[in-house]
């Protein structure tokens, strides 16, 4: 297991090492001096030049990846263009809405997705099973901004029944901070429903198939439990493995979702970021989701050993 | 029915076991999803075409007298000849004054011109990236690292990011979507050619000395993707073509090849124009004049509350575009990928 875990960390390095580079390279590709956009209009020219030498951008491009990738270790990621703050903190005090809306998500898609994709394999071809999957197709199809719309004006607007945008910080309570993220988090776990849905239901019907559930309704088992320890139970790695897929998916989400109902988070940091054309304040947010994604997928390998006690590293 | 020899009965049993399996062809024609995805599609492709003839102006005109009208309203529009029309506005008009329908209808165009080359581009950097993964072992290790990295940057992000970049263009949009899409393809092909590679006329060609690039242009990407190519890349024209191409194409090797890459296609077809549309509508897209669905949008946003149809009808097109899409994308992969479709 020790031995596993050590290979699979550390075949993650080299994927973290391209990221990092290819996201390094985006920087060094756009037009434009960033130590002048740095050091504003008002600069002298020696000015510029000395933030160019300290920034290291007089030195050759592997020297400044290698510089940058200093910092970069020792979780520097540079000044923001815009913010004129460090990148770091700008990231730092969004982290909060975001993490707050992803969890809700999470959630919330698991809960609903995976009974509704058990349910569907168990009754295969029925009006139920047809239903789901018609609302998969369904769910991939809206975006999620159409979506989001369409929820605050039924939910917000018309019924009145909850804020239709902006957030509050959880340390102001934790019922409006709910209030706040329950629209945003619906809209944003429908994609994520389709997804889990339809994976938990093919792989569950795949188990409904083996020999171990016809001992199992044999030998007396309630039907409810044949589901929940024989078949779900042996279906779980694929769908473990597609949350972890679709975290992608939701990091997409979380970008427009933000910007939808105006969540002060890190989806909004990127979008404002861009249209700044913020470029280190880019890359941080950029580099963090990807470390995220990655970190997590490595999770989702290490959790098939509990899922599936047959896994052994 | 009575048989006088064994050789008699024989015969008919092999005839009778001679049964007529229909051709990938008519079974993806006869697919409802396929056909019900596809006659949305084609629906939507004549009203890109025909635009300008479906009691549109042109989509950039505005006038400020007719500024914010709800769906249904009459008001007037300005030509750039200083000519004032009348103008029923069946979608309203936006806060600038431009009819809504009409930018929505044009949005047709930029939406399917954007879907359909993402997914051209990305097929066809993926084939290329792909047959030398799956060729070259040199290449393999490399470049599927690369792709590896390329793939643990969440889609949306790295088009946002090259728009940023590059600026926004038609070519730039189309490009920033399709890149993030082609480690899949690569992923693909290079799996499918792993086992042509093993195929004997390969190992035939190999031993008479044929130079790699002639094996891979000769033996590998014809039987892996040349009917693709041919094909003109897409599905709305494969089913015509793969007519054309022999039987055994057809029959045998065509669904093991390229059914999955036009399947593959289609969906990122499907993604490439909901992500345009994501982009525009998060103001990193096309520039906001260009009539694009997620340009109406945006233009909406501000005035959601009062005016949800600036929303609603572009936001109805684009869900209805992708659903096609995706529905036909389904029925290809029921009919043309047996093992995968039973994956759900």
């Amino acid at each position: 297991m020790l031995r596993f875990l050590a290979r699979r960390l550390a075949a993650t390095i080299p994927v973290l090492l391209i990221v990092s580079l290819l996201v390094f390279l985006v920087l060094r590709l756009t037009p434009g001096d960033p130590a002048a956009v740095l050091a504003g209009d008002q600069a002298s020219v020696e000015q510029i030049a000395q933030i160019r030498a300290s920034l290291g951008l007089d030195r050759s491009v592997p020297e400044q990846f290698v510089i940058w990738f200093g910092h970069l270790l020792r979780g520097d990621l540079g000044q923001s263009y815009y913010y004129k703050t460090d990148v770091v903190t700008l990231i730092a005090q969004r982290l909060e809405p975001t993490l707050s809306l992803a969890l809700i998500t999470i959630v919330i898609a698991v809960a609903v997705a995976v009974p509704m994709g058990v349910l569907a394999a168990w009754r295969f071809g029925s009006w139920f099973d047809r239903a789901l999957m018609g609302f998969s197709v369904l769910g991939f199809s809206v975006p999620v901004f159409v979506l989001a719309y369409l929820l605050i004006w039924a939910v917000s607007l018309e019924l009145g029944w909850l804020p239709v945008q902006g957030y509050r910080r959880i340390a102001e309570g934790f019922g409006p901070w709910l209030r706040h993220l329950v629209l945003p988090a619906v809209t944003l776990s429908v994609i994520y429903i389709a997804l889990i849905a339809r994976v938990t239901r093919a792989s569950v019907l795949d188990t409904l198939g083996e020999d171990y559930i016809r001992t199992a309704r044999a030998k007396g088992l309630p039907e409810a439990k044949v589901l929940k320890r024989h078949a779900l139970a042996n279906a779980a790695v694929p769908i473990v493995t597609v949350i972890g897929i679709g975290i992608a998916l939701l990091i997409g989400g979380v970008v427009v979702t933000e910007s939808v109902y105006a969540i002060p988070g890190l989806g909004r940091l990127t979008v404002d970021a861009v249209l700044a054309r913020d470029f280190p304040t880019i890359q941080g947010v950029i580099l963090l989701f990807s470390f995220v994604y990655v970190g997590i997928n490595l999770l989702v390998d290490l959790s098939y050993v509990f899922f599936d006690p047959r896994i052994r590293y | 029915m009575q048989f006088d020899n064994p050789r008699d009965e024989a015969l008919s049993v092999e005839a009778a076991s001679v049964v007529e399996q229909p051709s990938a062809w008519a079974r993806v024609r006869r697919n409802g999803a396929v056909r019900a995805g596809g006659a949305v599609l084609a629906l939507l492709v004549l009203v890109a075409i025909a635009a300008p003839w479906l009691g549109t102006v042109d989509p950039s005109l505005f006038d400020p007298a007719s500024r914010d009208l709800r769906p249904g309203m009459s008001g007037e529009i300005t030509t750039l000849d200083g000519d004032t029309l009348q103008h029923v506005f069946w979608m309203g008009s936006d806060s600038f004054g431009r009819d809504v329908y009409s930018r929505v209808i044009y949005g047709t165009r930029v939406s399917l011109v954007v879907g359909l080359s993402t997914a051209v581009i990305a097929l066809a950097f993926g084939i290329v990236f792909g047959l030398l993964a799956g060729y070259l072992r040199w290449v393999d290790g490399p470049l599927m690292r690369v792709m590896d990295g390329v793939m643990s940057i969440p889609a949306i992000l790295i088009a946002i990011a090259l728009v940023a970049m590059w600026g926004g263009t038609l070519a730039t949009v189309v490009f920033a979507i399709a890149i993030p899409e082609i480690p899949r393809v690569t992923r693909l092909v290079r799996s499918l050619v792993l086992t042509i590679r093993e195929e004997p006329y390969v190992e035939a060609a190999v031993s008479l000395g044929t130079p790699t690039p002639l094996i891979m242009a000769r033996h590998i990407l014809p039987n892996t993707i040349a009917p693709l190519i041919v094909q003109g890349t897409f599905i709305c024209a494969s089913g015509i073509l793969v007519e054309a191409i022999p039987l055994i194409m057809a029959r045998h090797i065509l669904p093991n090849t390229i059914a999955p890459l036009i399947v593959q296609g289609t969906f990122i077809c499907a993604s490439g124009i909901l992500v345009e549309a994501i982009l525009s509508f998060l103001g990193v897209g096309l520039p906001p004049d260009i009539p694009t669905w997620g340009n109406v949008m945006a233009e909406g946003r501000a005035q959601f509350s009062e005016y949800p149809h600036n929303i609603f009808f572009p936001g109805l097109f684009l869900a209805a575009t992708v659903l096609a899409v995706n529905i036909l994308g389904d029925g290809l992969r029921d009919t043309l990928d047996p093992k995968m479709a039973k994956r759900g």
